[in-house]
């Protein structure tokens, strides 16, 4: 709650920084427009125009791009657990691939899967996918030994090894990791989105974003920025928020106690 | 090899080595030792004599260079439910399971069948039957020793190995937790080896006291002739005390 006032009272600063330094600056609201413009063009976005489906689109890229990352990134850590080998295999894959930005496969991609949702999802599975294997790679290599030989001790098989002790001991890594994978595929999105342009016919926040652009539709613009601010804001602060006191501040394991 | 139909856990030439800058460093050198089924053994020996290194080889959590270990006449190499070896670690309960879940984690079979398990049995003779459904991290380090032992009792494991159980508690409760322990293995009938530096603690617990020195070898291996009866105040129990003092000292 004390976060929540304290995170409301920084961003009602902002605003009042952002009004002084128009009236200060005297910009032309071509420039720079005033929170009230945004806020109505913001209104209009959703009456008017698209804005309230092309959230949902985006929304939807970003979410199964990061369940495909999920389901990769569990795979590549089973295979990593399994054996030297796949140890060996995880780390080259990762110590090749982390690095590439996505935007550089882009050329690549749409020489692939051509400029439609597919090549945003592969985008966003990129981008978030490594980060995700280097969390849950730093998880297990943090796991007390203690963990393992107690369920050595009990003979557990290596599927329930994984399941039962090395990914609940993980999680606080895990949800670093989903955390970095979150802004990682979300930045992604809404730049392959503006190079992409409108996937399921009007596009996401970014075409929104990009499009206003050719209107020299200032306030659009800005709405869409704030609408890309705002979504951050409440996947940080509420889903990864109580997804963290559900479980690792629950359980006294979370990586900041 | 005879076999005595008495003898649980037989250790046979057991010898084990960890590399070090310039060469290798032995901590236990060819030893060999039987114990009784349903004997409380205390092993007694200065700090890295190779007590510890002892319990997990035996558990099999670690490999000798070279001996066996047998179960029943019969040789092991990897871990099982049978020998549950309770660490000094104050990490060894899952912090995201419940004192109740923590114990009955013990209970679940290889493949995730639950075994028969008095759970309230156990939380009743531990004590902790108020904190059923309390997370590791709001219990005290009596209240974790005490729920890492209600699991290891509910695997119903035939061999127990304790390594210093009671070492980080506060004098009174690390006495109530001993004594606390002597009822349950009474009840219980396991055959217990439990591993400490601590004289007085051996001298209470302890059927039968090994005292190794600090090069891993047996230096003394005797009944305890306070078993069951000891009491600090009494002039056997401080002369029993300078001798086990001596022994280990002298190393």
């Amino acid at each position: 709650m004390k976060k929540t006032g304290e995170r409301t009272g920084w961003i009602f600063l902002l605003i009042l920084l952002w009004v002084a330094l128009i009236r200060i600056g005297g910009f032309s609201p071509l420039i720079l427009p005033s929170p009230r413009d945004v806020l109505k063009a913001l209104y209009e976005g959703f009456t008017q125009g698209n804005l309230g489906w092309q959230i949902l689109i985006s929304m939807g890229l970003v979410l199964t791009g990061l369940t495909a990352a999920s389901v990769s990134a569990l795979l590549f850590f089973l295979v990593s657990v399994s054996s030297r080998a796949g140890k060996s295999f995880i780390e080259t894959l990762t110590i090749i691939f982390h690095p590439l930005a996505g935007i550089a496969l882009l050329p690549v991609v749409i020489l692939w899967f051509g400029t439609g949702a597919l090549s945003i999802v592969f985008i966003i599975l990129h981008s978030a996918l490594w980060p995700m294997v280097t969390n849950l790679s730093a998880g297990y290599q943090s796991l007390p030994e203690t963990y393992l030989m107690v369920g050595r001790n009990y003979e557990l098989s290596k599927w329930r090894m994984s399941t039962k002790i090395i990914l609940p001991g993980s999680l606080p890594y895990i949800l670093a990791g989903l955390k970095i994978s979150w802004s990682r595929s979300w930045r992604a999105l809404i730049s392959a989105e503006m190079i992409f342009g409108a996937v399921f016919k009007t596009g996401g926040v970014g075409w929104y974003i990009f499009s206003r652009r050719v209107f020299m539709d200032t306030p659009g613009m800005f709405a869409g920025i704030t609408v890309v601010i705002i979504i951050g804001i409440l996947m940080e602060d509420l889903f990864f928020g109580i997804l963290e006191k559900k479980t690792v501040l629950k359980w006294g394991m979370s990586l900041e106690s | 090899m005879n076999h005595n139909p008495d003898c649980i856990l037989s250790i046979r030439g057991i010898s084990k080595s960890y590399p070090s800058i310039s060469s290798s460093h032995t901590v236990l050198s060819n030893l060999s030792i039987n114990f009784k089924k349903g004997e409380f053994t205390v092993l007694l020996g200065p700090s890295g004599c190779g007590k510890s290194t002892l319990l997990k080889i035996i558990s099999s959590m670690i490999l000798p260079d070279s001996g066996e270990i047998y179960i029943s006449n019969i040789p092991v190499h990897t871990p099982d439910r049978k020998r549950i070896l309770m660490l000094q670690d104050d990490n060894q309960l899952f912090p995201w399971l419940t004192v109740k879940k923590n114990i009955l984690f013990a209970v679940h079979t290889s493949q995730g069948e639950r075994r028969s398990c008095n759970l309230e049995n156990l939380l009743t003779l531990t004590g902790l039957e108020k904190y059923a459904d309390y997370y590791p991290h709001q219990l005290s380090g009596g209240m974790k020793k005490r729920t890492a032992l209600a699991r290891a009792l509910a695997g119903n494991p035939e061999i127990l190995l304790l390594d210093e159980p009671f070492a980080s508690l506060d004098e009174g409760i690390r006495r109530t937790l001993q004594q606390s322990f002597i009822n349950i293995w009474k009840e219980y009938q396991l055959t217990v080896l439990l591993v400490t530096h601590d004289i007085r603690e051996a001298l209470i617990s302890g059927q039968r006291i090994v005292v190794m020195n600090a090069h891993g070898t047996i230096i003394c291996d005797e009944r305890n002739p306070l078993s069951g009866t000891a009491h600090p105040q009494e002039e056997e129990f401080f002369t029993l005390y300078k001798k086990y003092y001596k022994l280990i000292s002298n190393f």
